[in-house]
This record gives structure tokens, C-alpha cells and sequence, in this order.
């Protein structure tokens, strides 16, 4: 062995020649960032981006509209799953009602034919 | 001091610096075998999904293409980079002939890493992949690699600085260029993907630049180093060439990183650039065929070494390997084929081949050679070790040939387009089963030697003087034919 | 070799770097190693030489096909003469003319589905208690501008419809009516749930109509529903325009007419 090239010194040295190395990857790849930012300036294009992102956010505030509470009248638009319970609740507890709808062959559709 | 004294003190020396290294170096083999294993699995899974796609279905964290990511990403981070950490390690501390004073450190750097490939598996799981190509573990799992990286590797750098003067061995060439490659590479793949706000086409031209880069930069030079080391140290001679290795070395570090971006030929890139991709993925025939070559010569006279050994087959295979991957890398760049393969199989085919069949290969014939070394025991079993190879062979070259033939085929098809689209996905389809046995093969023998390593690790050894040497039964004593002691 | 009594540090004259290598035996595994040896220099062989330059130049022939650096290379990767096959059975899909009374009809059953069905019911004959039929109604059957104000406006107050009087409310259904919306609703409800006029309501009737409509909307945003007093003095005519043969053939899709 050859202890004069094993010294704490150079193994310091070693490890921040190494360290600098990798971290001279990191700071050459920050200098190297502007040339690769996306040519997002075109004018041309400019109006359109704009147009989308408007487009975009009508889109967002109408869709969010829907999900907000408001009342209207005595009736309430709650987010569903809000309602969700609520109204399967109602059904639950709901009795039929009467509607005017004759069942065919029914007692009473056989009376009213059986008038006419 | 007499040649016998100088072996003697080399020996010990030996030991020593095995013993300085033996917690790390079996720590990343150990759960890199562990990691194989899953991710095989998750490859299993993933091709069986391909083809069945209810299969495990209410499973729905494991879905095909969260099952796929997943097995790439931790074969990749999870037995790749470890196993080539353990390598790196022990190699670079042999030949600079240095013990590591640092072991507990990587150690501790090995459990962060591997809680990243955790988090990184959980996140891919759960959904939170990043969607870019072999990137996918979730944005902090990169972070935790490079600094665990950086705690791992630089006490291979400065061993090599306070190296013991003289010859800088072959080996050591390609470790030291795969150790400050492999953060360059890391670094800027991720900060131009993750971190900079750049347009989306360049990010996935970096993107795929990475995949090729941290093949050709990272996984072929370790595996070069394994091998540079291996076949002239169990057969004792010296390498072949010295200048096909010197033309080796820098072809492959001069071209490696022009490669990948021709998977996006047709993109709108700049069309230079999937060009001079594809030129560069033709031109890796060349490190591949003097490597091989230089390998496969130094071996040349020892067939019979190579059948024993259980290191030097892996080596051997490992090396033909590589020059397969060197002729498919020409075929697969032609524009008239990668007009048909672009969106097939065949670019996945490829992958395994460097990942398993080169680099794997390497590593097995690297921790076959360094576990006994480093835990002072024997392998158990030869029947083992015959299993994993074999399995592995005959697994790997089914799916490589597999995918990368029915990938062009399944191209062919899609390319004709008088005939229906169903005659490809039929092609698709016998590809994938075909793929799934293969895997399940491989799984096989990757449970093997899960076991085995398990086994070693725990210092379940055979106490001999005398290495585990696969040779066929032949009733011959174990102290070879002729009665002298083995030397491997 | 020290004596096991002895303390190593204590003795001067100890090679450290010998003592040091008896702490550790030499493990049988490092003991049979070779020495890596040096390399050999062996010269390249020509035929690796050879095979090197075959690959670069197919290399070269990849470059060479990149063309002019920053070209558009998609011509090489797209089919050329590329069309889409035709479907299985099926020659390409022809247009077939139909009778412009059966298209509209048609067009106005959709939109009688949508707009009307839910109080004037799918039957066309109402509920019996709030809302007219439309079968047998003379304000259907009669002239077409009242029909089309009746739609577009709505009605409010008495009503005398198939011999009953109606004191209901209809909400005008102008809000996203278009020309062929309005001329194919009165079409259908013209030639359905009895009713037999047997004619045509054109889309230039039907313009005309509307624009009868936003005259009376004015300023407002919407017209006030009509009553029948206004519908009697203003609106008893038929729509201004060019009468069609309920026979005429037109394209289902444009609602243009095909020449025979």
C-alpha cells in the first residue's frame, strides 16, 4: 500500500470534488432553463389562449354554480349529495298518490268502458 | 516478500475489504432480490391483464396500467439501482483496494432508498403516477433517490481518488463514468420534466431521453464493469484487447446519450432529432460487439470454466446479450421497421433485453461471484443456481424474442391498412400469452434464487473451502476431475 | 504473530499494518482468487473493424433518411393513398329524398316530444281538465298565424276549444324556436292526433311567423301571453308565404329541396 495517497485531506478533497460535481449538474441545468422556457409570448396566439382560458372559465364558474346552495322561491338547489338523503328520506316515508290513470282491466276501466 | 506471503497478505487484504463492505453490499442484494421478485410479479400481473383483462379485476389498484408502471418502475428502482449499488461498491473497493469506512451510511442511504421505492410503489397504486415513461413514481420519491444516491456513491468516488497508485483497471473506467453519469442524467431528466415549466413536447422528448440514456449510461457500463471483471478474474487471464477495450468504453459513452428520442418519430419535433436517435440506437452495435467480443475472446478457452462456474455462465450469457441487443438495436432503428414497431411490443421487448437480459445477467453473475465472498459462506445448492439460470435464459429470450419478433409483426399488421384492425390485435394477443408464460418462467427462477440469496444471507452457507460450481453430475470428487482444488 | 497477552499498542516495534491483517483471516473464497491480470494487447481484429463500419453506415443511411434537418418528415411516416374502408355490408350511405310533409313531421314529433307533450299529452288530447286537445281543434285545424302566435306567445284567459271553454295558461314556447322548429311542430300537429289538414307549414311561413312575434315582443324580453280577443282581431289569417306540395321531395338532413 501506498499510504502517502490515502491522506483525510484528499479524502475530504474526494468528497467535495465529488459533491461539486454532482451538484455542477444541477447549476448548469438551471442556466441552461431560460433557453428552454416554451415560447409562450406569441401575439398570434396570444387571443387565442385568451379566448380558451375565458371559455374555460365560464365553463368552472357555471359548473361550480351548480354544485352552490341557493334558494329559489321555497324551493333550494343544495349540492346532490345533500339531497341525495333527503329526498330518498321523502320517498321512504311517501305514500302513493292518486293519479288519474286507469289501469287497463281494472274494476273501474271496465265500468267506464262498460258505460260509453 | 515471497510470492506466497504477498498471497498471503493479498488474501487478508481481500478479507478485509469484504468484510468493510459486507453489510451494504449484501443489504442492496438482498432486497433487490426481494424487489425482483415483486416486480416480476407485478409483471405476471400485468401481462396476464393484457390479454385477461378480468382477471383480479376488483383489485383496482392493480389495474393494467398501474400493474404495468408499476412493474417497470420497481424493477428498475427497486432491484436495478440497488443491485447495481452493491456492485459498484464492492468492485469499486476491491480494485482501489480501499475498505469502506462508510458503511453504515450507505446502509442507512439503502433503507431511504428503499422506503422511496415504497412510497414510489404505493403512490403508482393509488393513482398518483406521474404518467411519464419510467418516471412514474410519484414527484418525491426522485428526491429521495438523489440524496440517497449521493450518500451511496461519492465514498466510490473518493476510494477511487486515494486509490493505491498505478493501473486504473478496466472496470473502474466504466463505474467511475456510470457514477457521475447516472446524477447528470437523474438530475436533468427530472428538473426539465418536474421542475421547469417547459413546453410539453420537449418534456417528453426528455422524457424518453432518459429512458435510453439511463440504459446506455448507467446499467450497460456497471454491466460492462461486472463483466471487465469477472471473466478475467475466475479465468485468469487477462483481457483480450486493452485497445477494443478502450474503443468500447468510448463509443458507448460518447453515444449513449444521443439515443431514445426515436420514439417520437412523427412528433412534432424538430425531425433531426428522432433521427439522430435512431442513428445513435444503430450505432450502439458497436460498444455492444467489442465488449462482447472482448469478452467472449478472453473466455474463449475456458467453455468448460464457463459451463462450472456459475459467475462466468452468467457472464457469458450477459455478454451475448448484449451483442443481441447491439444486432436489435440496428434492426429496430431502421425507418422501415420502426414505422411498423414504433407503437408495438417491440420497444417493451428491447427494454427487458437491456434490463434483464444484459444488466441482470451481469449483476446475478456479480452476486453469484460476491456473496461468498462477502459472507464467508458457499452457495447451498447447485440445482438452485442451475434453476435460476436456465429458467432465466429460456424466460428472457421468450420474451425478448417474443415481443420484439410479434411486435413486428403486430406493426406489420397495424401498417396494413386493406386488412382489418382485428388481424393485429389478434397478433397482439397470442403476444401477450406467450409473454405471460415467459414471465411466469422467469418468476420461477427469480424465486429461486430469492430463496438462495435469503438463504446467504442469513449466513445459512455452506462452511467450504471449495466453491458451488453447477456442473453437470458426472460422479466426479468436488475437488474436480482430476483431483486439484478449484479456483473459482 | 502477537502474543495473546501482549497489548498491541503497547509494543513498538508492531508492524501495524501486520497486525492489522491478523485481526482478519483470510477467507478460503479470497484465498483462491486469481490475480486480475494485465491486459492483453491483443491488436483490434479486422473483422471487428469491418463489422463496426458496416454498422455506421447503416447508421448514416438512418441519418440520411432525416432529410433537410428541420423538414416536416410525416410524408415518411404516413400512408400514402390512405382512405377509409368501407364498412362491412354497406355501400357508401346515399341520401334518400322523402316527402317534405313526412320530414317535417317527423322533425315536429321530436320537438312535440320536448316542448308539449307534458301537458297537452302524448295523445294530442289533453288532460281533460287544464289542458286543450289539440285533435279536433279548430284553432289547430284553422289559420296557421294564430296557430303560431298561440305557440310562440302562449295563452292566457278563455278559450273556446272543441266545444268547451278553457280558462287556463300556456307558457309561450318561443325561447329557442327556430324557423324549421316552428314550421315542423305545426306541420305535425296539423297532421296528427286526427287532425287532416294535409298541408305543409314552410320554413318561410314559419320565419314569417316569428317575425310577427317579435314585432308584439318589442323591447321586452319575452311577449306576454295572447289573449283570444288579440288573436281575433289581429292574427285570423293564414302565414304569408309560398304554398308546397306536401309531395315535394327534400333532403331529410338539409330540408332543402331535391330537384326530381
Amino acid at each position: 500500500m501506498d499510504p502517502q495517497r490515502d491522506t483525510p485531506l484528499k479524502r475530504f478533497g474526494a468528497f467535495w470534488i465529488g459533491l461539486f460535481i454532482v451538484v455542477s449538474f444541477g447549476v448548469a441545468a438551471l442556466f441552461l432553463s431560460p433557453s428552454f422556457k416554451a415560447d409562450m409570448e406569441d401575439p398570434a396566439l396570444q387571443s387565442q389562449y385568451e379566448a380558451r382560458l375565458a371559455i374555460k372559465a365560464d365553463v368552472d364558474a357555471a359548473q361550480a354554480e351548480q354544485f352552490e346552495f341557493k334558494k329559489n322561491g321555497n324551493k333550494a338547489q343544495v349540492a346532490p349529495e345533500q339531497a341525495f338523503a333527503y329526498t330518498a328520506k321523502q320517498l321512504l316515508t311517501a305514500q302513493p298518490k292518486k293519479t288519474g290513470t286507469v289501469v287497463p282491466g281494472s274494476p273501474t276501466d271496465l265500468k267506464n268502458n262498460s258505460g260509453n | 516478500m515471497s510470492n506466497d506471503q504477498t498471497n498471503t497478505l493479498d488474501a487478508r487484504l481481500r478479507t478485509a475489504i469484504d468484510k468493510s463492505v459486507s453489510n451494504p453490499v449484501m443489504f442492496f442484494f438482498t432486497t433487490g432480490a426481494l424487489w425482483l421478485v415483486v416486480s416480476i410479479l407485478l409483471g405476471v400481473l400485468a401481462s396476464l391483464k393484457s390479454h385477461w383483462p378480468t382477471f383480479f379485476e376488483a383489485f383496482g389498484e392493480l389495474s393494467t396500467g398501474r400493474a404495468y408502471v408499476a412493474h417497470l418502475n420497481v424493477l428498475i428502482y427497486g432491484w436495478c439501482f440497488p443491485a447495481a449499488f452493491g456492485a459498484i461498491i464492492w468492485f469499486m473497493s476491491r480494485l482501489c483496494r480501499k475498505e469502506s469506512k462508510h458503511a453504515g451510511i450507505i446502509v442507512a442511504a439503502g433503507l431511504v432508498w428503499n422506503f422511496g421505492v415504497v412510497i414510489g410503489l404505493l403512490g403508482v397504486m393509488l393513482g398518483k403516477s406521474t404518467g411519464v415513461p419510467w418516471m412514474e413514481f410519484p414527484n418525491q420519491c426522485w428526491v429521495i433517490f438523489l440524496f440517497a444516491y449521493i450518500l451511496i456513491a461519492i465514498w466510490s468516488f473518493v476510494q477511487f481518488r486515494v486509490r493505491e497508485g498505478g493501473h486504473v483497471y478496466i472496470s473502474q473506467w466504466y463505474i467511475l463514468a456510470a457514477l457521475f453519469l447516472f446524477p447528470w442524467i437523474f438530475c436533468s431528466a427530472h428538473i426539465f420534466t418536474f421542475v421547469f415549466d417547459g413546453h410539453p413536447v420537449m418534456t417528453a422528448a426528455v422524457a424518453s431521453w432518459f429512458k435510453s440514456s439511463i440504459v446506455n449510461l448507467f446499467f450497460i457500463p456497471v454491466a460492462a464493469a461486472s463483466v471487465y471483471y469477472i471473466a478475467p478474474k475466475v479465468t485468469g487471464r487477462p483481457v483480450h484487447s486493452y485497445s477494443l477495450a478502450l474503443l468500447g468504453f468510448w463509443t458507448l459513452i460518447i453515444l449513449g446519450a444521443w439515443g431514445g428520442i426515436q420514439k417520437l418519430t412523427g412528433a412534432p419535433l424538430p425531425a433531426f432529432m428522432p433521427y439522430v436517435s435512431a442513428a445513435a440506437g444503430v450505432l450502439f452495435f458497436i460498444p455492444a460487439l467489442t465488449i462482447g467480443y472482448n469478452i467472449l475472446m478472453t473466455t474463449k478457452s475456458h467453455h468448460d470454466l464457463a459451463k462450472k462456474s456459475p459467475s462466468l455462465r452468467f457472464t457469458v450469457a450477459s455478454v451475448i446479450a448484449l451483442i443481441g441487443m447491439g444486432v436489435a438495436g440496428v434492426f429496430l432503428n431502421l425507418p422501415s421497421v420502426m414505422r411498423g414497431t414504433q407503437f408495438s411490443l417491440s420497444g417493451y421487448g428491447y427494454e427487458i433485453l437491456a434490463l434483464y437480459g444484459v444488466f441482470s445477467m451481469s449483476m446475478f453473475a456479480a452476486i453469484y461471484y460476491i456473496v461468498p465472498r462477502v459472507t464467508k459462506r458457499e452457495w447451498l445448492a447447485p440445482s438452485f443456481i442451475r434453476t435460476h439460470f436456465n429458467l432465466s435464459a429460456y424466460g428472457v429470450i421468450a420474451v425478448v424474442m417474443g415481443s420484439i419478433l410479434g411486435g413486428y409483426l403486430q406493426g406489420a399488421a397495424v401498417e396494413a391498412i386493406d386488412q382489418p384492425f382485428s388481424d393485429a390485435k389478434a397478433t397482439a394477443y397470442m403476444i401477450s400469452i406467450f409473454n405471460s408464460i415467459a414471465w411466469v418462467i422467469i418468476l420461477i427462477s427469480n424465486l429461486a434464487f430469492l430463496f438462495h440469496i435469503l438463504l446467504m444471507a442469513v449466513r445459512l452457507g455452506r462452511h467450504s473451502k471449495h466453491a458451488t460450481l453447477i456442473e453437470e453430475h458426472h460422479g466426479s470428487s468436488p475437488h474436480g476431475a482430476d483431483g486439484k482444488v478449484n479456483n473459482y | 504473530m502477537s502474543d495473546n497477552n501482549q497489548k498491541p499498542d503497547l509494543n513498538e516495534d508492531l508492524n501495524v499494518l501486520d497486525a492489522h491483517g491478523n485481526l482478519v483471516e483470510a477467507s478460503a473464497a479470497s484465498s483462491r482468487e486469481n490475480q486480475l491480470q494485465e491486459n492483453g494487447m491483443e491488436p483490434v481484429s479486422l473483422w471487428i473493424i469491418l463489422a463496426c463500419f458496416a454498422g455506421v453506415l447503416v447508421a448514416g443511411t438512418v441519418l440520411g433518411k432525416s432529410g433537410v434537418l428541420s423538414a416536416n418528415s410525416y410524408n415518411e411516416f404516413v400512408v400514402s393513398g390512405y382512405t377509409q374502408a368501407e364498412r362491412p355490408g354497406g355501400a357508401e350511405e346515399v341520401i334518400v329524398p322523402a316527402a317534405i310533409i313526412d320530414v317535417f313531421a317527423k322533425k315536429g314529433a321530436k320537438i312535440y316530444q320536448a316542448k308539449c307533450q307534458g301537458c297537452h299529452q302524448p295523445t294530442g288530447l289533453g288532460d281533460g281538465a287544464n289542458f286543450p286537445p289539440l285533435g279536433g281543434s279548430e284553432w289547430v285545424q284553422g289559420d296557421t298565424s294564430a296557430l303560431a302566435q298561440i305557440i310562440l306567445n302562449g295563452v292566457i284567459g278563455p278559450i273556446k276549444v272543441a266545444g268547451r271553454t278553457w280558462n287556463g295558461a300556456m307558457p309561450g314556447q318561443a325561447a329557442g324556436m327556430t324557423d324549421e322548429d316552428l314550421a315542423g311542430l305545426m306541420t305535425y300537429i296539423r297532421n296528427s292526433f286526427g287532425n287532416e289538414t294535409g298541408d305543409v307549414i314552410s320554413i318561410e311561413m314559419a320565419s314569417n311567423a316569428l317575425a310577427d312575434y317579435k314585432t308584439r315582443m318589442g323591447p321586452a324580453p319575452v311577449a306576454p301571453p295572447i289573449k283570444v280577443a288579440e288573436l281575433e282581431s289581429k292574427y285570423m289569417v293564414s302565414l304569408k308565404g309560398a304554398k308546397l306540395d306536401p309531395a315535394t321531395k327534400v333532403n331529410p338532413e338539409t330540408l332543402e329541396v331535391v330537384a326530381e
